[in-house]
């Protein structure tokens, strides 16, 4: 296993040094001479190219006067270009020797010249790069998508000037006009303004999805997630992807993103290329993700490109804003549950910064620590929570060919409390000393450092060499004191570190052909704790003391080809080989993804089918109140655990009828085996011990299992003046079985929801913004029971009722209807723009249903206790633009 | 601006397909339905004890959510199944005893210790099986009991605490724990027994006080009844004993009004059972009526069957003066 890893590294070091050590055979060649002797052009390019060249004096003293005009990388390109009117060629005999030869050919009978068409595609207020944007070339029908540097090649294109349309989602469409063979240029686009005075359909839009190959991917740029309503009335990543059809956010224990009806842990955050474990904070009302520090973030959904694996059901790739180039701006903001601040700026030319912080203040409005004194006692009663984000990347472009980012993210949540057990919302009755009380003092989150250097070796190699180290912890300390003689201490510590690198190549091969491949290894460490000492009475005492520890090594590779045979197909095959030290598993994943322009500019199709393995599993010890109240642990795949494996398919029509309207249906199959059921669904925290943290112990409670999801998806968007709607329905279903547990049929998954709709209507001027938004589901799954039984005890005197529910998850919950208003209204503010929003959650004040309870006691029929969901909630936002 | 004639069609077509696809996905998701009259099953009760000879079991059926059912069993007793208990090999008919849905045999059954028994009961075109093996005698072989001198300070529960897996639903207007303070004697009681040398076994262990009174010192931080591995009921004290001894200390919780109130005078029964994995599972899961109902081993029915090895005490417990 040491040889594996030590193989990786060297194979990863050799690529990245490849990648460094190429500046000097890739020397930039700006050959401009216009009429001269074909010997004195040939020095030209002998001195700057630093080569040999081998010729015979008559073939160049015959030869005519040459004009050229070059600038690329390529030597025999430029050679090329001043032999272009004559009869010679130039024939490379080693490595940096020419010699010239006559071909017998006249200059108008050879064929002409080729070189790629190059660049960048950059904000043009900030220079931020635009991954994700769309080149295309109508006189060739042909187009490619910028890479995550921004990059785009169109390569062995006629030398020559070509009319070029560049777009991006959110950003005015630019026509301009790029030159084969010219130097890397740089394309900016504004974007397009919110207010309504200068909202601008663009009806290009279909031209841009044509290129988009994969179906399922949500790339709706951070602007417009930003205006898409919250339920904590600040924009948040999770709550604006509920938007979307077939997403929804998990329970607060679950955390994170179901998608398409898979498992909340079959889902892959990666932020600057490093895996984020635990992206979520306050119990998944908000997420990790704040996206006004984001310049792109991408969610693939089932269809995952060959370079991201290692989930089952999505992939949210979310890359953080390199920082203006320009000038120096900043947001500050502040909501009902945090205040956040955003600053990016040039620091040198080359050198830009961005950074963000975000944190809750609850705790410091209401107070964490509350001294009280009764009776000449006193005490500090603590009642403190926040969550907290930290965000910093600089990026440094030494030239236009490299580009090197550090990027660091920390973030967390603290929850302190010590209470007296009798709580209610009368503080004044709990607020005194407490002789009997519970203490918790909980923290966890992520933290991670991300370096990635960006390497433009030659106008067709774009090498992008990522390493990282990414961690999540969790800390759980309790103190309880419910009786004089009797105390319960606990501590429990769980810790994940990634170490990983990763080498992912962009070669530009030909017009048809555009292959992206790449090498990853990475190192999984996984460590949880617990000293705990439960002291129920003066001798019955009982100590925990357990620890766990994994170790794994995880090696990928993958290559992936997009090819274009026509205007109208584009066909993506890949190929993504894993091996996981753990249980020593290696699988060979192939994915094949197309998209076909049905009607060019009116509707396009695309569908993928692909294999994916997950070696991860995420699981959290369901019994007990001890530990794993808030952390979860990841366990890796062994001998005894196996891989979670899926198999997917999915296509979809895109459709655009009219200029400001577009529709989009789309269909989903995914298989999942050997995924992780609980083997107890109706489980709940219910005593002080549990399994214990033993890996062993902890997979008691759950069987293998397999699942499967389908589903159909529609969404409408619209943009018409001032008006903006989306509008999204979502029909199908998510089951699994255990045939472990004795499940021979299907049945429906936890947060299976059979149909879904939701829509938001904003209309937006230049003070105001207003936004109605509704989303009525079916409910979620829950056991109903059945039947009534009555069984005793041996040592009871009297049966006990008990409710009979032989399957699991046989019901729903009612319908989960609710709308949410917000009003927005624009102002300056000591010459800032400013915005301050009003939200108003569950504005017709529905109090859906979100859990159920049945009690089997009564003599005659079962009690039905229904647990609610939030009331009416008014939430506030104020935004400034520094 | 003119459109082409096949973009018109097209959008013709796609103006029918997208229509069509909205019902399709409508009619695909479906909904879940729960069965609005499931049959009735066989629920069956045995608790085969070691050394008895005159076992007995109850049959009882599962009743409809809004029927009745009376703790006396009416109504769900059933009494015509055919029942037949098999010990080593010999099968013993059981005959309805009464109209309560209990079951004897005519004749005595020899339940001795490592005996295998399967159970079968047919009603109604149903038949229920279960199977297993008598657990070895256990016997409480000393016990102590420790009370305070003093009523200790602690918190009460009249109600469900909050379940802080749930903090979505919190009932914002209420808030309320059901938790206060109060006064309570916590009576620790250590029982003290032997382990067999068979085979391994799972114990439950349980102090039943009778308490009469509304608020009770939450069992949750308490120990009144415990499963487990009998091998992991270690002796929680050196010098307690040696294995292969075994023992196991609980503690359960007396509420009174202040802390100058005596101990009011009350009995306790201390239970031992040594059992199964069957019994532990059901044991270990019949706590929590409104979540879930306990384990059953019953092949095609519900309930328990199965074999164990019980020893009970009644104490009396008091403040010593």
């Amino acid at each position: 296993m040491r040889l594996w890893c030590l193989c990786a590294v060297l194979v990863l070091l050799l690529v990245g040094l490849a990648g460094l050590s190429a500046p000097a055979a890739a020397q930039e060649l700006h050959i401009d001479v216009s009429d001269v002797p074909l010997r004195t052009a040939l020095a030209e390019v002998q001195q700057q190219a630093g080569i040999n060249l081998v010729f015979a004096d008559r073939l160049v003293e015959a030869a005519p006067h040459v004009s050229c005009h070059y600038c690329g990388t390529d030597v025999a390109a430029a050679l090329a270009c001043v032999l272009s009117e004559t009869n010679l060629q130039a024939n490379e005999t080693r490595s940096g020797q020419y010699v010239l030869v006559a071909t017998g050919e006249s200059a108008a009978e050879r064929p002409a010249l080729r070189a790629a068409m190059a660049g960048f595609v950059t904000d043009a207020a900030s220079g931020e790069v635009l991954p994700g944007a769309h080149v295309y070339v109508p006189a060739l029908e042909r187009g490619t998508v910028t890479n995550e540097a921004g990059y785009f090649a169109l390569p062995a294109l006629p030398v020559g000037p070509y009319r070029v349309r560049v777009s991006y989602v959110g950003y005015a469409t630019a026509d301009t006009l790029l030159t084969a063979g010219a130097p890397v240029a740089s394309v900016a686009l504004q974007a397009r303004e919110m207010q309504a005075a200068t909202v601008q359909v663009d009806a290009r839009r279909s031209e841009r999805s044509d290129l988009a190959v994969l179906p399922g991917v949500v790339s709706t740029p951070t602007r417009e997630l930003e205006q898409l309503p919250s339920f904590s009335g600040e924009s948040d990543l999770f709550q604006a992807l509920q938007w979307m059809p077939g997403i929804q956010r998990a329970g607060e224990l679950t955390g994170g993103l179901v998608v398409r009806g898979g498992q909340s842990d079959h889902n892959l955050y990666l932020l600057d290329g490093a895996p984020v474990y635990h992206p979520w904070h306050a119990f998944n009302i908000v997420s990790t993700f704040q996206t006004e520090t984001f310049k792109s973030i991408d969610l693939y959904r089932d269809a995952f490109p060959a370079e991201h694996g290692g989930r089952l059901s999505a992939v949210l790739d979310a890359e953080m804003r390199d920082g203006s180039r320009t000038e120096m701006r900043g947001i500050a903001a502040l909501s009902l549950l945090s205040g956040r601040i955003v600053l990016e700026g040039p620091v040198t030319e080359n050198l830009s910064f961005m950074v963000a912080a975000r944190r809750s203040y609850i705790d410091q409005v209401a107070g964490s620590r509350h001294p009280v004194e009764q009776g000449g006692v006193r005490d500090t009663l603590r009642t403190g929570y926040f969550f907290y984000d930290l965000s910093a990347k600089a990026t440094y472009r030494p030239s236009t060919r490299h580009r090197l980012s550090l990027s660091y993210y920390g973030g967390g949540d603290n929850l302190d409390l010590r209470l007296p057990f009798d709580l209610s919302l009368d503080f004044s009755s709990w607020l005194r000393p407490a002789d009997l009380f519970f203490e918790l003092d909980h923290n966890w989150g992520n933290q991670l450092v991300s370096a990635r250097h960006q390497y433009l070796s030659s106008d067709r190699f774009f090498v992008t060499t990522t390493a990282y180290a990414s961690g999540y912890r969790a800390r759980e300390r309790s103190l309880i004191r419910p009786s004089e003689v009797s105390t319960i201490t606990s501590a429990y510590d769980v810790a994940l570190w990634d170490l990983g690198a990763k080498v992912d190549v962009d070669f530009y091969a030909s017009l048809d052909h555009q292959v992206r491949m790449g090498l990853h290894v990475r190192r999984h460490l996984f460590d949880s704790t617990l000293d705990a000492e439960l002291q129920r009475s003066p001798r019955a005492v009982e100590t925990i003391m357990e620890d766990s520890e994994a170790r794994a090594f995880e090696l990928t590779a993958y290559a992936q080809d997009t090819w274009t045979p026509s205007p109208r197909w584009t066909i993506q095959p890949g190929v993504r080989f894993s091996y996981f030290s753990g249980g020593q598993h290696a699988h060979l994943r192939p994915r094949l993804n197309a998209r076909y322009a049905v009607v060019p500019g009116l509707l396009s199709a695309r569908a993928g089918v692909g294999l994916h393995v997950q070696y991860l599993h995420r699981l959290r010890d369901r019994s007990t109140f001890l530990y794993d109240l808030v952390s979860s642990r990841w366990i890796p795949s062994d001998e005894d655990v196996r891989p979670s494996t899926s198999r997917h398919v999915s296509a979809g029509l895109e459709l655009q009828p009219l200029p400001w309207l577009t529709l989009g249906v789309e269909g989903y199959a995914r298989t999942a085996q050997d995924i992780l059921i609980p083997r107890d669904e109706l489980q709940r925290p219910d005593g002080l011990n549990g399994g214990g943290i033993d890996t062993g112990a902890l997979l008691g409670q759950y069987e293998p299992g397999e699942s499967r999801a389908y589903g159909l998806e529609l969404l409408a968007t619209a943009e018409l003046g001032a008006w903006r709607l989306r509008a999204t329905y979502h029909g199908g279903r998510s089951k699994s079985r255990s045939r472990a547990l004795g499940e021979e049929s299907f049945r429906p998954t936890r947060f299976d929801v059979p149909r879904a709709l939701r829509a938001t209507v904003q209309r937006e001027t230049n003070r105001w913004v207003w936004g109605l938004s509704t989303e009525w589901r079916n409910g979620y799954p829950t056991t109903v029971p059945e039947a009534r039984f009555s069984l005793g005890d041996v040592l009871d005197d009297e049966p006990t009722r008990f409710l009979h529910r032989p399957e699991v998850n046989n019901g729903r919950l009612p319908t989960y209807w609710r709308t949410d208003l917000s009003l927005g209204y624009r102002f300056g503010l000591l010459g800032a723009p400013a915005r301050v929003q009003l939200n108003l959650f569950n504005v017709l004040g529905r109090r859906n249903v979100v859990s159920r309870q049945y009690d089997p006691a009564p003599e005659a029929g079962v009690a039905v206790q229904n647990r609610l969901g939030f009331p009416l909630l008014p939430l506030f936002e104020l935004h400034i633009e520094l | 601006m003119d459109q082409p004639v096949h973009t018109r069609a097209w959008r013709r077509f796609l103006g029918c397909l997208l229509p069509a696809l909205v019902l399709a996905t409508w009619a695909m998701a479906g909904c879940d339905s729960v069965a609005p009259d499931p049959p009735e099953r066989i629920v069956a009760e045995a608790f085969l004890t070691t050394g008895d000879s005159t076992p007995h079991l109850r049959l009882s059926r599962t009743r409809p959510l809004d029927a009745p059912l009376p703790s006396d069993g009416a109504g769900s007793a059933l009494t015509d199944a055919t029942v037949t208990l098999t010990v080593d090999g010999t099968a013993y008919p059981f005959t309805p005893a009464g109209g309560t849905g209990r079951y004897t045999a005519s004749t005595a059954v020899p339940l001795q210790p490592e005996s295998r028994f399967s159970f079968e009961a047919q009603w109604n075109g149903q038949t229920a099986t279960a199977e297993g093996t008598l657990p070895p005698p256990v016997t409480l072989d000393s016990f102590r009991v420790n009370v305070p001198e003093a009523p200790i300070q602690a918190v009460l529960f009249d109600s469900v605490f909050v379940d802080p897996t749930q903090l979505d639903s919190l009932q914002l207007d209420s808030l309320r724990t059901g938790a206060a303070d109060g006064f309570a004697y916590p009576i620790e009681v250590q029982l003290w027994w032997t382990e067999p040398a068979e085979r391994a076994y799972w114990v439950r262990t349980r102090l039943r006080p009778a308490i009469a009174g509304g608020s009770s010192l939450g069992d949750f931080f308490l120990r009144p009844e415990q499963v487990q591995q009998e091998a992991d009921a270690a002796c929680p004290a050196a010098g307690d004993c040696l294995p292969p001894v075994r023992s196991w200390i609980g503690v359960y919780g007396v509420p009174v009004d202040d802390s100058n109130a005596p101990l009011p005078s009350h009995s306790v029964q201390l239970a031992l059972i040594r059992g199964d994995e069957p019994y532990a599972r059901f044991a270990a899961t019949r706590d929590d009526p409104s979540r879930r109902e306990p384990v059953s081993n019953v092949e095609g029915g519900l309930g328990i069957v199965t074999g164990i090895a019980l020893d009970t005490v009644r104490v009396q417990v008091s403040q010593t003066p």
